[in-house]
């Protein structure tokens, strides 16, 4: 399959107060068209940025992105606005991405009519959408403060499809939800995906979430893509150590960790804020060498498209 | 649009159990009145202008409910056409300075950078100097006049607003559905217009509503200090200034225009609260 | 094994002048010296509302307790005055909540927080210095070095405050421990810590705890036994090898576990609960469960379900009506 979305040593860096913030450092992935990406890391990790700054709502700081071959972050503004609604984005929080002051038909026309649709035909396609994304028809009038999470999410992906996109970044679009909620919305964005071939970018900090949806997966630690593998791989033989923390640290629900103390991976993420050279994850590495902190750590291809960024390998 | 009514009736609702509002809401219904029939009360030239010394410093009776000042003139006439005098000069200023301060706040926020520098360091400067010290100073420099007071009051509440609406603003534009417009290509102009505006409407109108007040104030403060309108018209604070002199032996004439500053004043601050509470998100189902 | 808290058909209402929630509806169940028991619900089932009303926090004047008794060794707690109340809050119970960041008063330094607990129950008759000690001893009991008892909260990221927030609540040495999703606000990696923190504690203190989580595994590491609340009603209540073992479950708790997705993989769709929570100040008749059950019957529409009992494991549903071994309960 072709790839569809491509970073280039994307970084974004933000400066700040104490310094300068490295919330994206130089991360370079591949997203096949019809795949979905999976982004997984604690907060602060800068996942979210990466996701935003891969659709341009942030200008990158260096680095490129290519979507069909194309960088759009050198396009020009006329260009690019005919290139947004190729590339959409559905939030985490369902009560602060849907604007309290217009109802459900006014949210999901608003992105069709600016696109050039008449009124008429915008109307019409999204009264198919809410039917798409199983809204009731009787909630058209209806305005977001009175529904609940899981249908203002099933809103927010009603506006994000309006425009036909090919590629969605959804950041963490289900952990605000309840798990029954969660798992519906899953399912909806899982068929969705089937039906229109659509390309996810999916950020979250949820493994057991990422493991369901995603293709491949990034593994994020401070701004950097410390692993790279398909979901299975990562999962049955993680490389990198703090991979490897974060797949001990999740609590599983059956029975197989009943009353055993999962390895505790000891000290708290340290600051993006002017970062140690080298690997950030040294200072809370069981395996941490001199060479960890000399320079850069480039991912090393471990074949079967499984990259880490370790100078255990 | 069948829901928007039922938003607004919500409103009204949770207002209404509000009793100082609705007091404050009686209140001003009954000025609105005075100025809306000022002239079957009195005519503006006949009744309210026209020097009558004969029939002057009359106590109340009938004919005059409120009794005559100085000049014979009729002081519920004169009130009336003082209410409708204080309140268009509030509402012009107030509409035109939050229009103003909309458009500005809006774009500082929006844009920020450099334009939000400057722009906020002018309106701080401005800020320095008292509101209605700067109002004399523009009425100094431009002459007495209803228009020049009119622009006076603009340029002396407009740094205050335009820091309230751009504050009010920067939180807005956090949310992430300004970032989702952003992302399926909407303008700018409509951004800041139906994602931004639109959702600050609330506090915009609470702010407003309490800015009348304060301007009817500063409107009766500048006249008495005889810079706002002319010294004839019928201003409460021009009429505060006339019947000073008679404080001891005829109270009533300094009462009546008092009362009528300090009550619409205050009506329109309870009002104020309370819409503030009405609209308040926090409180909302 | 003694019981520390046994709670008697507790029913708790929230009343405004709108309307009635309801938001705890009949529930029952007891916790021994040294266990966890584990509330299991998504938003709205009543688990907050529950540890609010055990600790007698519920809004005033909103939250009602209707009916019910909860009874912390053997005391009445909803028959105690306000005075005796506080008395025992900090010293017999504590909680734990959410959000870290705002349950601690930025102004003050953390050790006088701590130690503000300490004189309120712990000993007033203590000096200084045995205070100070003690206090110390808490932050190294949560693994914080004494040293940053001098320090104010922005300074601590939200794991190390999650952890002062518990060094306050155990300050006092509570029997009971009552956290309310106690490391759903932090990260996984430090969440893995916050958790094998507190279960060494509660060994180490023979405490007894009460943990709200909607996270199964959470429930799957911690608890000892679990109910599963819906609608303000307890609908399965089971030791934890019972609720992840197969067998005779609450439809509900099927649905919830056909919800999360499975961590070791193979799943390729979800099997959710259709439909959304009841709203609470209209709940539908019968089962409350009935309008988002697959296995809907003619009477779970009008007849509230029998709990029955499968020796200590609890069912109320109308599947499993005559089936139980120990008889109805």
């Amino acid at each position: 399959m072709s790839v569809l979305v491509e970073t280039k040593n994307l970084k974004k860096y933000f400066s700040v107060e104490a310094g300068v913030l490295h919330a994206v450092d130089d991360v370079s992935i591949q997203i096949r068209e019809g795949e979905t990406f999976g982004i997984v890391g604690e907060s602060g990790c800068g996942k979210s940025t990466l996701g935003k700054t891969i659709i341009r709502l942030q200008e990158a700081t260096s680095g490129e992105v290519l979507y069909k071959g194309e960088n759009i972050h050198a396009l020009k503004r006329r260009k690019m606005k005919e290139l947004r609604r190729d590339l959409q984005i559905i939030f985490q929080d369902p009560y602060s991405s849907l604007n309290p002051r217009m109802n459900v038909l006014q949210i999901i026309t608003e992105p069709m009519v600016i696109a050039g649709l008449s009124g008429r035909e915008a109307v019409e396609k999204a009264k198919h959408l809410m039917e798409v994304v199983g809204l009731a028809a009787r909630l058209e009038g209806v305005f977001p403060h009175e529904l609940d999470g899981g249908r203002r999410q099933r809103i927010g992906i009603a506006r994000a499809l309006s425009v036909d996109p090919t590629f969605i970044v959804c950041d963490e679009p289900v952990s605000a939800l309840d798990v029954s909620i969660q798992a519906q919305i899953l399912n909806l964005m899982m068929d969705l995906q089937e039906q229109r071939n659509l390309t996810y970018l999916f950020i979250t900090h949820n493994l057991a979430v990422v493991r369901l949806i995603s293709d491949q997966i990034g593994v994020m630690y401070l701004g950097q893509c410390v692993e790279i593998a398909p979901t299975d791989e990562l999962f049955e033989r993680p490389l990198h150590p703090y991979t490897k923390a974060l797949l001990a640290s999740v609590p599983v629900a059956d029975l197989s960790m009943r009353h055993r103390q999962p390895e505790v991976i000891r000290g708290e993420i340290s600051s993006p804020v002017n970062p140690i050279p080298g690997c950030r994850f040294a200072p809370r590495c069981p395996y941490v060498t001199p060479l960890c902190t000399e320079g850069d750590i480039p991912l090393k291809d471990m074949g079967g498209g499984h990259s880490v960024a370790c100078t255990l390998y | 649009m069948k829901k928007d009514r039922g938003q607004f009736r919500e409103i009204w609702r949770r207002l209404r159990k509000n009793r100082a509002a609705m007091i404050g809401l009686s209140i001003i219904i009954v000025v609105v009145l005075l100025a809306v029939f000022a002239d079957v009360i009195g005519d503006y030239h006949e009744v309210a202008l026209k020097v009558n010394t004969s029939n002057k410093l009359q106590p109340p009776s009938l004919s005059h409910p409120f009794g005559t000042d100085i000049f014979g003139r009729d002081v519920l006439a004169r009130i009336a056409h003082g209410a409708r005098l204080s309140l268009s000069i509030a509402l012009i200023t107030t509409l035109a300075s939050f229009t103003i301060a909309c458009f500005f706040g809006a774009a500082v926020a929006y844009w920020g950078g450099w334009f939000d520098i400057i722009v906020m360091r002018i309106c701080d400067l401005f800020m320095c100097i008292p509101g209605i010290l700067l109002a004399l100073a523009i009425i100094a420099a431009l002459g007495t006049s209803k228009v020049n007071l009119i622009i006076a009051l603009i340029i002396a509440s407009l740094p205050g607003n335009i820091r309230f609406i751009r504050s009010l603003n920067l939180t807005i534009i956090e949310q992430d559905y300004i970032e989702a417009a952003k992302a399926y290509g909407a303008s700018d102009f409509r951004v800041i217009v139906r994602h931004i505006l639109l959702n600050a409407l609330g506090p915009i109108i609470v702010q407003a509503t309490m800015n009348i007040a304060s301007i009817i104030i500063s409107t009766a403060s500048l006249s008495f200090l005889g810079m706002g309108v002319k010294a004839s018209e019928p201003e409460w604070g021009s009429m505060l200034a006339e019947s000073a002199e008679f404080l001891r032996t005829k109270p009533f004439l300094t009462l009546i225009p008092g009362a009528a500053i300090v009550f619409s004043a205050l009506a329109m601050n309870l009002l104020g609260d309370g819409l503030r509470d009405a609209l308040d998100p926090r409180l909302r189902t | 094994m003694n019981t520390i808290l046994e709670v008697k058909d507790l029913s708790v209402e929230y009343r405004t002048d709108l309307e009635t929630v309801h938001a705890v509806n009949g529930i029952s169940f007891s916790l021994h010296r040294g266990q966890t028991l584990g509330l299991v619900g998504e938003t709205g089932a009543g688990k907050t509302t529950t540890a609010l009303s055990i600790l007698r926090l519920l809004p005033k004047p909103t939250g009602v307790v209707t009916a019910g008794e909860i009874l912390l060794e053997g005391v009445n707690l909803l028959d105690l005055s306000d005075a005796q109340m506080k008395a025992l809050l900090g010293e017999k119970m504590s909680m734990i909540f959410q959000d870290p960041m705002s349950a601690l008063n930025p102004i003050m330094k953390v050790g006088e927080q701590i130690a503000e607990t300490l004189i309120l129950h712990g000993a007033p008759h203590q000096t200084k210095k045995q205070v100070e000690q003690r206090v110390e001893e808490t932050l190294e009991l949560v693994g914080i070095p004494a040293f940053r008892k001098n320090e104010y909260p922005h300074q601590f990221s939200g794991g190390m405050k999650q952890r002062v927030v518990i060094a306050i609540a155990l300050a006092c040495q509570p029997h009971l421990l009552i956290a309310d999703e106690p490391t759903t606000a932090l990260d996984v990696t430090i969440q893995a810590q916050v958790l094998a923190m507190m279960s060494e504690l509660r060994n180490k203190l023979d405490m007894s705890m009460i943990m709200i989580t909607h996270d199964l595994g959470i429930v799957a590491q911690v608890c000892d036994d679990v109910a599963v609340m819906y609608a303000g009603e307890i609908v399965e209540y089971a030791t934890t090898e019972q609720i992840f073992s197969p067998g005779a479950h609450h439809p509900y708790t099927t649905g919830l576990f056909g919800s999360i997705p499975d961590l070791k993989g193979g799943t390729k769709r979800l099997t959710p609960i259709e439909g959304l929570m009841p709203d609470p100040t209209e709940l539908p008749s019968g089962c409350k469960f009935h309008p988002r059950c697959p296995h809907k019957m003619a009477q779970c529409e009008t007849v509230p379900p029998p709990t029955v009992a499968f020796e200590n494991h609890l069912i109320s549903c109308h599947l499993y009506t005559g089936q139980a071994e120990g008889g109805l309960k």
